[in-house]
């Protein structure tokens, strides 16, 4: 075979692969995509992504699928491919309280989100085991979230309506 | 020209390549062919000495020879063979990896099976069920002397094969027909991968049960398998 026929068979072979790769969620390219595919292999969404916030190699999506919300990550690996965090998954929101939160922390990507069922809360506060705080006043169709990369662990988390007063207030149990 | 020159008439035909990657296959190739021709005058009885010299001057002038070559040896499609082999090499590479636990997995398709001393009766069961990227195929249960009650399946990936990693660890809640749920174990077989085989082990379920259920209810996914268990044989 000469080198003409061997370049046009590796280039073939190259673009079968690529589409192949990709048409079949082996790779992903587009961070979406892999949010996507991360959803369907634990059989949950598709979600409405609300809010998208990126990390130093990837992105926070901020999601509401029906009576569920989620945060999940998406990372960036070789430069250009994309994979989910460890841990996906889709709570289900409760409504006993004004507002409704998951706390993931222990791991890079801490993050604390949820959603307020309250218009009037206007804020939401996080405060962390080593004194940080950190606060929000964007919500996203409802959903909030709240990102931190130290190792910090949460401590609790405070809600105030828009006229400065604590609506709500939960300390995490420490055992 | 003395056989002693061959490493400079070679030099002197590779100088005039310009795609240096290719001067290794080509010195190869040309060697073998001297080699050949020396062989050749030496079976028509020329003395070694002269038949080495005879051979390096039938190939002609280095020169031209090495003109010739580099037409054949274009920069731009050497280095064009040069990545797309690499490439495709690299493909082929991580579809082998891809494929290898594939295939060790369709080996391995008997893993989480109950060993045979230890079966009182096994029920061929054949349902298929769905759901987004998962197709789960439910073939046996297997009732065991201990009273212990397995569900053994299959499971294939149909697209996101990034993702096969991610095991499927719950296949719904096991109820028998009176809607009474029993608590499973799970985790035997092979589960994760683009096909895996799994087994979930239920202790306690009644003996004279008539109808084994599974039913998924998660996060808008249903579906409801019912396993009739007085059929079957031993």
């Amino acid at each position: 075979m000469n080198r003409k026929r061997k370049i046009l068979r590796n280039i073939i072979f190259i673009v079968i692969f690529i589409s192949f790769a990709l048409l079949s969620g082996m790779f992903y390219i587009d961070p979406v995509a892999a949010y996507r595919g991360s959803e369907r292999s634990i059989h949950y969404g598709p979600s409405e992504v609300v809010h998208v916030e990126d990390f130093p190699g990837g992105k926070y999506f901020l999601g509401k699928y029906d009576r569920w919300i989620s945060c999940n990550i998406m990372q960036k690996s070789m430069g250009i491919f994309w994979s989910a965090g460890s841990y996906v998954t889709g709570t289900e929101i409760r409504y006993d309280h004004p507002i409704y939160y998951e706390a993931q922390y222990g791991q890079p990507n801490a993050r604390v989100y949820g959603i307020r069922h309250d218009e009037s809360i206007t804020k939401v506060q996080v405060h962390l085991m080593d004194g940080t705080v950190i606060t929000q006043e964007e919500f996203h169709e409802d959903l909030f979230l709240l990102t931190w990369e130290h190792a910090s662990e949460f401590n609790k988390i405070i809600a105030y309506d828009d006229a400065g007063r604590m609506v709500f207030q939960e300390e995490r149990l420490h055992y | 020209m003395s056989w002693q020159g061959k490493e400079a008439y070679l030099r002197e035909v590779l100088s005039q390549v310009k795609f240096s990657y290719d001067h290794e296959p080509i010195y190869q190739e040309l060697t073998s062919h001297l080699e050949e021709r020396v062989a050749d005058y030496l079976s028509q009885g020329y003395e070694k000495e002269k038949a080495e010299e005879m051979a390096l001057e039938s190939f002609g002038n280095p020169v031209e020879i090495g003109k010739a070559l580099n037409k054949e040896h274009r920069p731009l499609l050497g280095w064009l063979h040069f990545f797309s082999s690499t490439l495709a090499g690299i493909a082929m590479g991580v579809l082998i990896l891809a494929l290898l636990p594939l295939t060790l997995a369709i080996l391995d398709s008997r893993s989480g099976d109950v060993p045979g001393e230890d079966i009182l009766r096994r029920i061929n069961v054949n349902e298929k069920v769905r759901i987004d990227n998962r197709i789960i195929y439910f073939d046996e249960v297997i009732v065991e002397k201990n009273g212990d009650l397995s569900i053994l399946y299959n499971t294939l990936l149909t697209r996101d094969f990034g993702t096969s990693g991610y095991s499927f660890g719950n296949i719904g809640t096991i109820l028998d027909e009176t809607g009474q749920d029993y608590f499973f174990m799970s985790g035997q077989g092979s589960v994760g991968g683009i096909l895996s085989r799994g087994r979930h082990t239920v202790h306690g379920f009644p003996e004279d049960a008539e109808k084994l259920i599974i039913e998924y209810d998660y996060y808008n996914r249903y579906y409801k398998v019912e396993i009739p268990l007085k059929e079957g044989g031993l």
